[in-house]
């Protein structure tokens, strides 16, 4: 009985009817799919895009089906449409490798020769001939390990050219190549499409790479045969690539490429040697032979006189691949490189190596417009750099020697670099190639620092002469200087904040610069500065070098930005050091704000920089002098913009308004005259609690501030009340205030409280239960304030369960916020969430609702609300919570388990977390529960099973101590409940949570 | 080396709970559904590494944990600000998980 016979016994197949009623296969009986029927729907196919569709799913039905195996051969021949022989040969390759369990075993070798019968046929047709060959490639790797175990050496001895009856030798070759090429690329697939484990896989391709010898002689015979031509021999460098990728031994492999080198000179061949020469010096396996690699590498720099051709010869495409190939090589092997650096016989290597990148680097012209090539060896610097640290004693000194003038000739190439092209030499696109190209320079510079340290300092400082004479000389030429403060700017984080040499000297270099009112050379120059903040906050001494040209810059309209960004960094960073600058910076800062038109980012940090000077070392008549002075403009157009607020606002003073909200929220975080000066105590409960009364002992001058603003803020909050913008810079604006003032908030504690409740009835905005968060946790426990809290809370609880639960989905931020806050309250002010008993059950089931919604964020904000709730019900003092626990523990379980097995895995940690809890509080009652959700059998089916219920009961159970093994558990159930269980991807999604 | 760690972000999620239901309705195999999953992990090791050069600066007011383990580090801080550029962002809480960029069978340690 022939394969087709056997197939045809086979059992019939039934599909789904498309809605083609030509091409229907039955909704009620069996019925067969003729060769005939499948050529007509193909030819449909192409030719009527209405049917497209309806088609696709027939064809794709048909082709899974048994019956494949007897309609895909007669549809290839040559006299049917290419369309079909196209269809039918990605039939055959289908089956063939995903459904190769549906063939006999004395159907084997009928099949291979049909196979094998049909390329021969093929060989001229690229087409289909790839899918033949694909399908040998996929019969190979499928019969190697047992049925033909000669299959590769049979291969070669098959096509071997001028023996193959009908076909051309030159093309009987091809073909033998491409067979070649394509079983070890069917290797790498065969996994997922082929359905084989990863341990037959490593049989198998242990099965083909016993056969590299024959494949690897072939190749070398092939590539020396001088008739053959380049096209072929391109051919075959791609099958050598393919099989190198098996992890061939480079003792076996390395005299044929180092044979192939020469080739690199043909246009046709150099990509594929380059990519052979990569494959096997990359390999894994090359860790263990460190002599052999070194060896090749030194074969390898016989590559040179190849890069000095192609760079002769302007041929960008060669010297690349060149330079990439040894950038690969030092980035996997540079230890083994700077091992060998430091051994006389191998040091000059290395050194050939490393001038080969630094050459690379240095490619002459404007990047990305003249050259492509220098950004290729980027990464090497950091490998070195970061090996060489990884050496100790004498060996890293010896190192640090010998590349010292490599990374000095780095720093000089990246200076040339990196200069500024003239303006509009680059296109928008090329532009953004640079910037990416300056950062990773900048970047570099940092790794350079690492090597050189003082070095590299004494290095920029003679750049910085020459630039500043070239400068003197020709103020059009900036450029330079420009890149040579861009070099002192990348290692600004990185230098030493004990450097008292070179740093100083540059510090004070800076007032001599000619910067000629070159608005770039400024921004720079102040950008620069800005970096050296935190080195500045320990040499006091130098600030006055730097603050002229800052405060300069502030009254600018051209440098503010950079300007106020340089200020602001200085301020944060050196907040008493610029103490006794705050004169110059307070009148640039307030001239600025008069003169400019500054855009908020700007105005904002005008506004950080005036906070943080005016708080340290001022008395509070100055400081509140100053405010007045600069804040009235701005609070009068508030009120103005209040006012108007009732006709409604245009789109632009909308914008202001939040602008303006925003303005003072910058105040308010950064106004605090305790700032460099925290002090913290225990209280009597041994919390933690800041004290806000300045060191005056006045109250704060923010506190001044917001006394005369809160009426403007009740008046806008009641009129924007439903305006997300303007609420969320509110509650930015008076959280900042909280943070500020601390204990001293109290004064302006109740207009908070009159404006949060008429905010939070209006719109449930999460930034107002953020809000309300701090305050319950800041005066939660306060006797005085303790009822205001409860009385909030309440509110809040209040409004969410009326607003939210008739629509969860609908206000999952507001239910995530409010469980948040109520997780918070229970571990702080437990005492204010039990004071409203009615409360507690229903923010018990809007926790366990909340588990179903498919946020993360809000379902782990309902896992700890509910997880609290638990740990805290059997806590004597609140006895409220323990019977909601008890009447409710079936309907949570249930919740949970049904999470597990259909919500988002990644909120599984959660769901494990809520029944941890569950299962350390009440661990009788969930035996009880566990058990009524086990006899449900509807519950969970038909994935999960009364069985695996069961299991999972004892698995929670047992392991009621470990947090680790529930979730364990949890996951288990999760991958059942998905039907994932025993499966690959199921075992390698276990750690999605 | 191909890490795993981007599983765990917003688009990792995404993709595996799509899978997941794909498997589900039996639009797909799991074997695909995993060769999916490591074309992912190729793909978002390979873009992050090559194709990102923004540059962030930050600095956080306190270093609450680190660690270093199984060549992963761990930082854990509070009260961060991001800076690129002249662009700030303020946040409560931040945890780095930083891995090797160049994976360890790209090198031999």
């Amino acid at each position: 009985m022939s394969l087709l016979q056997k197939l045809d016994c086979a059992p019939q197949f039934v599909a789904a009817a498309p809605s083609l009623r030509r091409y229907h296969m039955g909704t009620s009986n069996k019925m067969e799919v003729s060769a005939e029927q499948v050529e007509q729907a193909v030819v449909e196919f192409y030719r009527d895009p209405v049917a497209k569709s309806g088609l696709n799913t027939w064809l794709m039905q048909a082709q899974h089906s048994r019956h494949s195996w007897t309609f895909a051969w007669p549809l290839l021949d040559p006299r049917k449409p290419e369309e079909v022989q196209f269809f039918a040969g990605n039939t055959v390759y289908m089956k063939v490798s995903r459904y190769w369990h549906e063939v006999p075993k004395e159907e084997y070798e009928p099949l291979k020769i049909k196979i094998l019968n049909l390329i021969a046929q093929y060989s001229n047709s690229k087409v289909v001939l790839n899918r033949l060959v694909k399908s040998l490639g996929a019969y190979v790797i499928h019969t190697i390990q047992h049925d033909w175990t000669t299959a590769i050496q049979d291969i070669i001895t098959m096509f071997d050219p001028g023996t193959v009856p009908g076909i051309e030798p030159s093309t009987a070759l091809n073909l033998l190549f491409s067979i070649l090429t394509i079983i070890p690329e069917e290797l790498e697939t065969m996994q997922e499409a082929m359905s084989i484990n990863s341990k037959d896989k490593q049989v198998i391709t242990a099965a083909v790479r016993n056969s590299h010898q024959s494949v690897l002689s072939l190749i070398s015979q092939v590539m020396q045969a001088a008739q053959i031509s380049n096209v072929i021999k391109e051919v075959v460098l791609k099958t050598l690539n393919a099989w190198l990728k098996l992890s061939l031994p480079l003792s076996e492999t390395r005299d044929l490429l180092v044979a192939l080198i020469p080739y690199s000179n043909y246009a046709l061949l150099c990509e594929p040697v380059m990519e052979a020469l990569r494959t096997a010096v990359t390999d894994v396996g090359t860790y263990n032979i460190p002599n052999t690699v070194m060896d090749f590498v030194t074969q390898m720099l016989r590559l040179r006189p190849v890069l000095e051709e192609a760079q002769h010869a302007n041929d960008e495409n060669t010297a690349s691949l060149v330079y990439s190939l040894f950038t690969s090589v030092v980035e996997c092997h540079s230890r083994l490189l700077l091992q060998c650096a430091l051994q006389a016989e191998h040091q000059a290597t290395v050194v050939q190596v490393v001038a080969l990148l630094l050459q690379c680097a240095a490619t002459p012209g404007q990047y990305p417009t003249d050259e492509t090539t220098s950004n290729i060896p980027f990464a090497v610097w950091f490998t070195i750099q970061d090996d060489i640290m990884t050496f100790e004693g004498e060996q890293q000194a010896e190192l640090l020697q010998l590349f010292q003038p490599v990374y000095l000739k780095l720093v000089d190439t990246f200076i040339q670099k990196s200069l500024l092209p003239p303006d509009n030499a680059l296109s928008a696109e090329e532009k953004e190639m640079f910037r990416c190209y300056r950062q990773d320079i900048c970047d570099t510079y940092m790794y350079a620092y690492y090597v050189l340290r003082g070095d590299m300092l004494s290095h920029l400082e003679v750049h910085l002469k020459d630039a500043v004479v070239k400068m003197q000389s020709d103020p059009t030429d900036w450029r330079y200087l420009e890149a040579v403060l861009h070099a002192y700017s990348s290692v600004a984080e990185t230098v030493a904040e004990t450097d008292n040499f070179y740093v100083p000297r540059f510090i004070q270099s800076i007032p001599q610069i000619p910067f000629s009112d070159n608005i770039q050379l400024i921004s720079v120059a102040l950008t620069t500065l800005g970096a050296y903040a935190d080195w500045l906050n320990y040499h006091q001494d130098h600030m006055h070098h730097v603050i002229p040209l800052m405060v300069e810059g502030l009254v600018n309209a051209s440098l503010v930005g950079a300007a106020s960004q340089a200020l602001r960094d200085l301020t944060l960073e050196c907040p008493l050091t610029i103490s006794p600058f705050s004169q110059p910076i307070l009148t640039s800062c307030q001239r600025a704000l008069e003169q400019s038109r500054l855009d908020s980012a700007e105005t904002e940090r005008i506004m950080t920089i005036i906070s943080r000077v005016l708080s340290v070392g001022k008395d509070q008549p100055t400081i509140m002098t100053y405010l007045n002075a600069t804040l009235t403009p701005y609070i009068s157009r508030l009120s103005q913009l209040k006012d108007l607020m009732g006709s409604g606002l245009s789109r632009e003073q909308h914008n202001e308004l939040v602008s303006l909200l925003k303005l003072l929220s910058c105040m308010s975080r950064h106004l605090n005259l305790n700032n460099t000066a925290v002090e913290e105590d225990d209280d009597e409960d041994g919390t933690t609690r800041r004290h806000s009364q300045a060191v005056s002992g006045g109250p704060q001058p923010l506190l001044l501030v917001l006394q005369q603003l809160m009426p403007l803020l009740s008046a806008i909050a009641s009129k924007a009340s439903t305006d997300q913008e303007v609420i969320e810079a509110l509650c930015k604006l008076l959280k900042n205030s909280i943070s500020t003032l601390v204990d001293d908030c109290v004064a302006i504690l109740p207009a908070i409280l009159e404006i949060i409740p008429q905010l939070y009835e209006a719109s449930l905005n999460p930034a107002i239960l953020d809000l309300v968060k701090q305050l319950v946790i800041l005066f939660g426990r306060e006797g005085s304030q303790e009822a205001n809290m409860g009385v909030l809370l309440r509110m809040v609880t209040t409004t969410t369960l009326s607003r939210a639960s008739t629509d969860l989905w609908a206000h999952t931020d507001a239910v995530h916020g409010c469980l948040a806050l109520l997780t918070a309250s229970f571990k702080k002010t437990p005492n204010l969430v039990s004071a409203h008993h009615n409360h507690v059950a229903p923010l018990f089931h809007l926790g366990v609702e909340a588990l179903k919604l498919p946020e993360e964020g809000t379902v782990r904000s309902a896992g700890h609300f509910l997880s609290s709730f638990i740990l805290l019900s059997r806590d004597a003092s609140i006895g409220c919570l323990q019977p909601v626990v008890t009447h409710n523990t079936e309907t949570l379980l249930r919740t949970l388990m049904f999470c597990i097995c259909n919500s988002p895995r990644h909120s599984l940690s959660s769901f494990s977390d809520v029944l941890s809890a569950l299962c350390k509080m009440y661990g009788d009652d969930l035996t009880r529960t566990f058990k009524t959700v086990q006899a449900d059998e509807s519950f969970l089916s038909p994935r999960v099973t009364a069985q695996h219920k069961e299991e999972f009961a004892k698995k929670v159970l047992k392991n009621r101590g470990s947090k680790r093994r529930i979730l364990e558990a949890v996951t288990d159930l999760a991958l059942i409940g998905r039907g994932l269980a025993g499966t690959d991807y199921g075992a390698q999604t276990r750690g999605f949570h | 080396m191909t890490y795993q760690l981007y599983r765990n972000t917003t688009l990792g999620n995404t993709l595996q709970e799509s899978l997941d239901e794909l498997i589900q309705i039996q639009q797909i195999s799991p074997n695909l559904a995993l060769r999916v999953l490591l074309q992912f992990d190729r793909a978002i090791n390979q873009a992050l590494a090559t194709k990102v050069r923004t540059k962030i600066s930050f600095k956080a007011s306190k270093l609450n944990t680190y660690r270093f383990c199984d060549n992963v580090w761990t930082f854990l801080m509070s009260d961060v600000e991001f800076k690129e550029v002249q662009d700030f962002a303020q946040v409560d809480k931040l945890k780095i998980v930083a891995c090797d960029g160049r994976g360890e069978d790209t090198r031999q340690r």
